[in-house]
């Protein structure tokens, strides 16, 4: 059985740089093996880089990669271009870049790829790669609600326009709002952080072989309270939203957590950005790895590589909800469900 | 299927993780099920709703009235609460849960 495509989200602000950072990407050699959805070919003036117009939608680069324009339905788009690579019409690509305009919200994308009836057996989700603006950045943040919910659902925090003398005066205070933002997120400046695909795209949690090495950064980013413990009240990152990281001392009764975690971002998806957690569960081998944005709960990952882990992290991204409250209501819904 | 991926609703390719848990801890599917009812129970009986196993797969949600829906998932049971049920639990509002059983309680 073929192992599913990953599938990444480039998400940023309008005017952040995605279709520059695109435009880069489908030149090196080294993203051969992807293939992009975008919304217009004209916008990142490929032109001169085209090898093939294989039809209508879809265009062969240069340096292999494959890009193909969205025409309404999302899933429709990721559809067609796999029945292409299955019938060998296009390059045998092995992960999937999606492109989401300035102001979409990338959530319904991921979900799309997690709860498709046909596409959650040949796709798989990757990182949240989010374009941030060193010129505008910090002005988008403090005005745009959006802009702060794509930084905060981020994997990946990508930094454009550090080249140029505003961007780089401005910089070190963007890098603070965003770590504030999201603390676990990868910050990659374009103009001084080496962006090969393994740093871009990979690892990440769903990757069977690499999968340990993103939960340990996690961990290290709470381990070095870039997180902030939950009995401070968190931190107000900015306005709205808050990160904190609840340390769990007890084994976890999986059914348990499930009931109060699906519960919870039933009632207050809309609040909350990002979960993410490594989890000490009553009869399992290994930790367990769970991971939500929104309401979107990814399926549970198991760590291989254990590393002496034995207690439970659960790091929260949320807007308006008052940590000390929801480390509360776990405690509180344990009580009344364990006997 | 091991529980851990059974109840978050993960598709086939989670069948996998089964070997993942301890052999002592592994239940069946119909087992884990049955557990997770059990639990449900305890949040929505409060709230007049009582959920039931369906045909081996699904849940059924009852409300106070008679009135039933069969959901697939556990993602798709606090709607049908929210619909079937009196009021509405709010994990943050601690008001909104049945009390902490005292010790010694069991529930059936």
């Amino acid at each position: 059985m073929r192992e599913r495509t990953p599938v990444n989200v480039l998400t940023g602000f309008l005017g952040a740089g995605k279709t520059t950072l695109l435009g880069r990407l489908l030149q090196t050699p080294q993203f051969a093996d992807c293939a992009v959805l975008i919304n217009e070919f004209g916008e990142i003036g490929l032109d001169h880089h085209l090898i093939e117009r294989v039809d209508g939608d879809v265009v062969l680069m240069k340096s292999g990669c494959i890009c193909c324009t969205v025409r309404g339905d999302i899933a429709k788009a990721i559809r067609d271009l796999l029945a292409r690579r299955d019938a060998g019409t296009v390059a045998p690509f092995r992960r999937l870049i999606i492109e989401t305009t300035g102001l979409a919200d990338p959530v319904p994308v991921l979900a799309t790829v997690q709860h498709d009836p046909v596409l959650q057996h040949q796709v798989r989700t990757g990182h949240v790669l989010t374009v941030v603006d060193a010129v505008h950045g910090l002005q988008q943040l403090a005005a745009e609600p959006e802009s702060r919910r794509q930084v905060a659902i981020a994997d990946r925090l990508i930094l454009s326009k550090t080249d140029l003398p505003q961007g780089a005066a401005g910089v070190e205070a963007l890098k603070d709002a965003l770590i504030a933002l999201n603390p676990g997120a990868l910050l990659i400046d374009l103009h001084t952080t080496p962006w090969a695909p393994e740093v871009l795209l990979g690892p990440d949690v769903f990757n069977p072989q690499d999968k340990s090495e993103e939960v340990v950064r996690w961990l290290q980013a709470a381990a070095n309270r870039r997180y902030f413990p939950v009995h401070s009240g968190g931190v107000a990152a900015h306005r709205d939203i808050t990160s904190f990281v609840i340390h769990l001392p007890h084994v976890l009764d999986w059914s348990v957590f499930c009931l109060w975690l699906s519960l919870l971002v039933h009632r207050h998806g809309d609040a909350i950005l990002r979960i993410k957690g490594i989890l000490n569960v009553a009869g399992a081998r290994a930790p367990v790895v769970v991971h939500a944005v929104q309401r979107l709960i990814h399926p549970p990952a198991h760590l291989e590589k254990t590393e002496g882990w034995n207690a439970s992290v659960l790091v929260f991204i949320v807007k308006g909800l008052d940590p000390e409250q929801v480390r509360l209501s776990l405690n509180t819904v344990q009580a009344v469900l364990t006997v | 299927m091991c529980g851990v991926c059974g109840l978050l609703g993960g598709g086939p390719h989670w069948s996998a993780a089964a070997g993942l848990m301890e052999p002592a801890a592994v239940l069946t599917a119909r087992a884990e099920r049955a557990r997770t009812v059990l639990l449900l129970n305890r949040l929505t009986l409060p709230r007049g709703v009582r959920i039931s196993t369906w045909s081996g797969t699904s849940l059924l949600v009852a409300g106070p009235t008679g009135a039933q829906e069969i959901v697939e998932s556990l993602s798709e049971v606090w709607p049908a609460v929210d619909r079937l049920g009196r009021g509405r639990l709010d994990p943050l509002l601690p008001a909104t849960l049945p009390a902490p059983p005292l010790a010694g309680d069991s529930h059936a």
